[in-house]
């Protein structure tokens, strides 16, 4: 089953659509994503993700294998292969856009597979992984859209309508966006941020535990001090 | 027989003495060992289930700091051996080539694909990520049953999954009736009670990871390995690489546990052997924890189909058996032979009048499977003694009473069973007795009873196995008539020294089941020395030149009867020379306590004169050889039955899931004990693996052929704090088929827990309409069962289990 997110934005559906004409934009939107080439309908870059010790860089490639401008609707399909050999991560994005008043209704279903050492060191962590990956992804569609809506998770529409930045409007400049040339100066995903919760949630008791344990200490050491 | 005045050695509970140097790791691991000039190496491996290779880039890795080559399949030729299988079950078996390090085709995640030789290990591991290699993905073939079908094939060239179907027949061995008739009857006017049962992967996760050694720098070719089965692997490297035994010498150091797992010819044992001979330098190979997991062999994982016959009266007329078995991407040096040993025992302690067994063998795209602690036995006991409790179900009575109505009864000994094993003793009812009285078993019955009643929220369970089981392997004539490769004998020599210490050379390879402290009591008895006096030494092909090595509970069984009788041979042969030394016929000399004396006078010679008088051999007998040292082979006439009784209480809280072990017990009859501590030692190891597969442990793969339980945080392996403590105790009916009257243990606790334990789940929460609860039974699980009535589920076989929603049945 895949993972569904929805998000809604003011634009009304042909200026959505439009703005999807920029696939480099699209495709950056990925996180730690950079898109290094774009050729028609395929587009060449990388993803760089920290998984504690594993600091894995796909390096690949991604297709519109399909683009229905009358329905509103295309699909991705990229895959990245670690370039240390720690296996490949592959996804398909369906991006489908419904007119909804004056704005659009935006739903991203996304297939992530995932193979190699990730997989099977992080059964617990993938889930959270693949979450905030496409958590951000889908934040980040929104946030272009929608303009200077406050990164928010999916399922919550964005109320405001500022008007696009300029620069992003239309097919006419596609292929090469400005933060191409000077990627963000962090353009990996770490994802420590996201382990840590869940570490959290499983190890709080014992942690709590030990901290105890050394406020006795403390104590103890402090008293026999005197 | 033993010494009569010095307290026997043989039952005392010895403190283990290799403890102190394996405890505290101050010894030859295989990791330990460092040669001069050794180079390290790190493998390259598929993250792939099933691809082809397209190219391999090795430019980056070459060029690393310290690097000394980067090597690939393509790089070697013949010289690189194959990985066998020493026993095809049937002739026309299917069998993929197993190159330890295959250039075109990978067949599961894991699989090595090029080796890294760096001056450092770290720098061969940074290296190996460097190796740039370019796959096509092939389909995967996981599933076991789909994998039967042959819906996806694993290994194209062979054209299908299945490897070997392999049948026992009672009526065609002439040794019972028809199952098929019984059952026919059966469905008329008696019961018939089908089931069909998992026996989930497991990982033997031994303690001390692989390693291995590659020496080439001597006249002789020296492998260090952690590993089981040295003499074996000797073997194969010189069937398989094409160097001669005699340039071959297989050292198994200390080795820290094995249960199966180190029962292989490895691919990294092959590839350093290759490597090390390649560039004439000592090579090392050491395993990570993830490597092992993903990369040692795996056990059990079998689909049970079960067809029990029976009268109403709970009698069983016949037992149907048909297993599945996943090998996983090659068949191992065991391979489908674990479930040809269950085959025997699904029958286990009843008279059965008709039995059926078959097994097909099926190819998959995951790590290969092999022998793991009770190799085919637990699942066979697993399969009868669950399908007991259901017939007892069936028939209304407790499940103790079905059993007893059907086991063999002491009187019937030597007992011949329906698979033709003639059991040579055993007492069912005395184990049984004891066991329900440490047990309490009335009582817990009786609040088991209550708490129904009173709808407790949490249900009291009461599982019971009495198991036995076909140890000690084995009769060489069986394992022939079996198509298995090798014999099944033991070797054992004695030697006296000088001074008149004993040096006991055995063929047996301990790898922590306390080998030295045991036989090292049964010489001190049978010779009449201090135990102290006595030294084992093993685990090295040119210090036990000969020897089948240790796996299947068979080194006390085989190997402990082949020491007595070279011990023995020595005591023959020293009365003559202290005959001729005491001036006395040899009739007239008495051996004990080490002491031979002329009956009626006061006049006697130590053994250990005796050796000092062999030694400088100035005073002997004419045509008497100046040596004492003895050897002897022996190859037992049967197996030894080991049985016992195992009880289990289970608390099962009914609105959560949640298990609590509340009492287990335990009577097992395993003939004479030599050291009471080291049979407890493997008896509660025993128990716990058994439990862990019935509550913990389960490799998981992904839809991708990924090992998702791929380290320790996702393949829950118990601790102690996991454990209760449980109540051991012991019957004794002595084994005939070897002069101590020993049968092996070291299997009985992990083949007698796992049915106990569920069976206990089961019963406590059978009034929800469960009659199953796959292994392992998580609280989840136990919780789906009871709010559905089902088996709680299969696991999912994902690695984000949420994008698997709805998918989970």
């Amino acid at each position: 089953m895949d993972l569904t997110h929805r998000f809604t934005v003011p634009t009304p559906v042909e200026q959505t659509w439009a703005h999807f004409a920029d696939i480099a934009s699209v495709a950056e939107c990925f996180p730690g994503a950079a898109v290094t080439s774009v050729e028609g309908d395929t587009f060449a870059g990388s993803v760089k993700v920290k998984l504690g010790p594993i600091a894995l860089v796909y390096n690949g490639s991604g297709t519109f294998v399909e683009k229905d401008d009358t329905a509103h609707r295309f699909v991705v399909d990229a895959k990245g292969k670690d370039k240390r050999g720690n296996g490949t991560a592959g996804a398909t994005v369906t991006l489908t856009m419904a007119s909804a008043g004056t704005g659009t209704d935006v739903e991203v279903v996304t297939d992530l597979s995932i193979t190699g050492k990730p997989a099977q060191f992080g059964r617990g962590v993938m889930q959270d992984v693949s979450d905030k990956l496409l958590g951000q992804f889908v934040d980040c569609l929104e946030q272009r859209l929608g303009g200077e809506a406050e990164p928010t998770v999916p399922h919550v529409s964005v109320a405001e309508t500022p008007p696009e930045q300029p620069e992003r409007e239309g097919p006419s400049e596609p292929s090469t966006p400005k933060h191409l040339a000077d990627p963000p100066a962090d353009d990996s995903l770490d994802l420590g941020a996201t382990v840590l919760p869940v570490l959290a949630r499983s190890y709080w008791k014992p942690a709590a535990g030990a901290l105890g344990v050394l406020l006795l200490l403390w104590w103890v050491v402090s008293r026999s001090r005197r | 027989m033993t010494a009569t005045e010095v307290e026997n050695e043989i039952g005392r509970d010895r403190r283990r003495k290799e403890d102190q140097r394996l405890i505290t790791g101050r010894t030859r691991w295989t990791d330990n060992i460092v040669l001069p000039g050794m180079l390290h190496l790190a493998m390259v491996r598929s993250p792939f289930a099933h691809a082809t290779i397209t190219s391999i880039d090795t430019s980056a890795a070459k060029a690393a700091p310290n690097v000394v080559t980067v090597l690939t399949g393509a790089d070697f030729g013949e010289e690189l051996g194959v990985c066998i299988n020493a026993w095809p079950i049937t002739p026309d078996q299917v069998t993929p080539g197993h190159s330890p390090m295959p250039s075109d085709r990978v067949a599961f995640a894991g699989e090595i694909v090029a080796v890294v030789v760096a001056r450092s290990a770290a720098e061969a591991r940074d290296a190996a990520e460097l190796v740039d290699v370019e796959y096509d993905e092939l389909p995967a073939a996981l599933d076991l049953k789909k994998a039967a079908a042959d819906e996806v094939i694993a290994h194209p060239d062979l054209g299908t999954n299945k490897s070997a179907y392999w049948v026992f027949d009672s009526a065609e061995a002439g040794t019972g009736g028809n199952v098929e008739d019984a059952i026919a009857k059966a469905r008329t006017d008696g019961i018939v009670i089908e089931r069909e049962y998992r026996q989930q992967r497991l990982i033997p996760a031994f303690m001390e990871p692989r390693s291995v050694v590659v020496d080439p720098t001597g006249e002789q070719y020296v492998m260090y390995s952690a590993t089981q089965i040295p003499h074996i692997v000797r073997f194969a490297l010189a069937a398989t690489t094409g160097v001669p035994e005699s340039k071959i010498r297989v050292i198994a150091p200390d080795v820290g546990g094995g249960f199966g797992g180190k029962l292989q010819v490895t691919p990294e044992e092959w590839i350093a052997w290759a490597v090390g001979r390649r560039i004439g330098k000592p090579v090392k190979y050491t395993e990570t924890r993830s490597e092992s997991l993903v990369s040692g062999h795996h056990g059990r994982d079998q689909w049970q189909k079960l067809t029990l016959a029976a009268e109403k009266d709970g009698t069983v007329t016949g037992f149907k058996v048909e297993l599945l078995a996943d090998l996983g991407a090659y068949v191992a040096i065991v391979g489908g032979g674990v479930p040809v040993l269950g085959a025997f025992m699904f029958n286990s302690i009843y008279k059965f009048p008709a039995y059926h067994f078959a097994v097909q063998t099926v190819l998959t795209n995951k790590t290969w499977t092999d022998a793991y602690r009770g190799a085919g036995r637990p699942e066979a006991t697993y399969a009868i003694e669950r399908i007991m409790d259901e017939l007892a179900v069936e028939v209304g009575v407790d499940p103790l009473v079905i059993r007893e109505k059907n086991w063999i009864k002491h009187e019937e000994f030597p007992f011949t069973t329906v698979c033709g094993l003639e059991y040579d003793s055993g007492n069912y009812e005395a184990a049984t007795e004891k066991a329900k009285e440490m047990f309490g078993y009335d009582a817990l019955r009786a609040e088991q009873q209550q708490r129904r009643e009173a709808g407790d929220p949490v249900q009291l369970g009461i599982g019971i196995s009495t198991f036995t089981e076909m140890c000690g392997l084995a009769p060489s004539r069986v394992l022939g008539s079996l198509d298995y490769g090798a014999g099944g004998w033991e070797h054992a020599a004695v030697r006296m020294t000088p001074l008149g210490k004993v040096e006991v050379v055995t063929g047996a390879s301990a790898h922590g089941q306390g080998h030295e402290t045991a036989f090292s009591q049964i010489v001190a008895d049978r010779l009449g020395v201090p135990f102290e006096d006595v030294e084992v030494l093993h685990g090295d092909t040119q210090v036990a030149p000969r020897g089948l090595d240790t796996y299947g509970s068979r080194s006390l069984v085989v190997g402990g009867e082949a020491i007595v009788r070279a011990a023995d041979k020595v005591v023959e042969k020293a009365k003559p020379i202290a005959a001729h030394l005491l001036e006395a016929s040899v009739d007239d000399l008495e051996f004990s306590a080490g002491r031979f004396s002329v009956r009626g006078t006061d006049q006697g010679l130590g053994i250990a004169e005796i050796a000092t008088a062999v030694f400088t051999a100035h005073n002997l007998p004419d045509g008497v050889e100046p040596t004492l040292d003895s050897d002897a082979a022996f190859d037992p006439t049967s197996f030894s039955f080991p049985h016992g009784t195992h009880l289990c209480a289970m608390e099962v809280d009914t609105e959560t899931g949640a298990l609590n072990m509340r009492k287990y017990v335990c009577v097992d009859d395993i003939g004479t004990i030599i050291n009471p501590l080291i049979v407890a030692g493997q008896v509660h190891g025993g128990l716990v693996q058994g439990i862990a597969q019935a509550l913990w442990e389960e490799a998981v793969y992904d839809d991708s052929g990924t090992l998702v339980s791929g380290s320790f945080v996702d393949y829950l392996l118990p601790t102690a704090a996991d454990t209760i403590t449980f109540d051991i105790d012991h019957t004794t009916s002595p084994s005939t088929t070897n002069s101590l009257g020993t049968k092996g243990v070291g299997e009985a606790g992990t083949i007698a827990s796992t049915p106990a334990v569920v069976n206990a789940v089961v019963d406590a929460v059978r009034q929800f309409g469960v009659n199953d609860i796959q292994m392992p039974c998580t609280p989840e699980r136990v919780w789906r069962a009871i709010q559905t009535g089902g088996k709680g589920g299969a696991t999912t076989e994902a690695a984000m289990p949420h994008f698997d929603e709805g998918e989970g049945s």
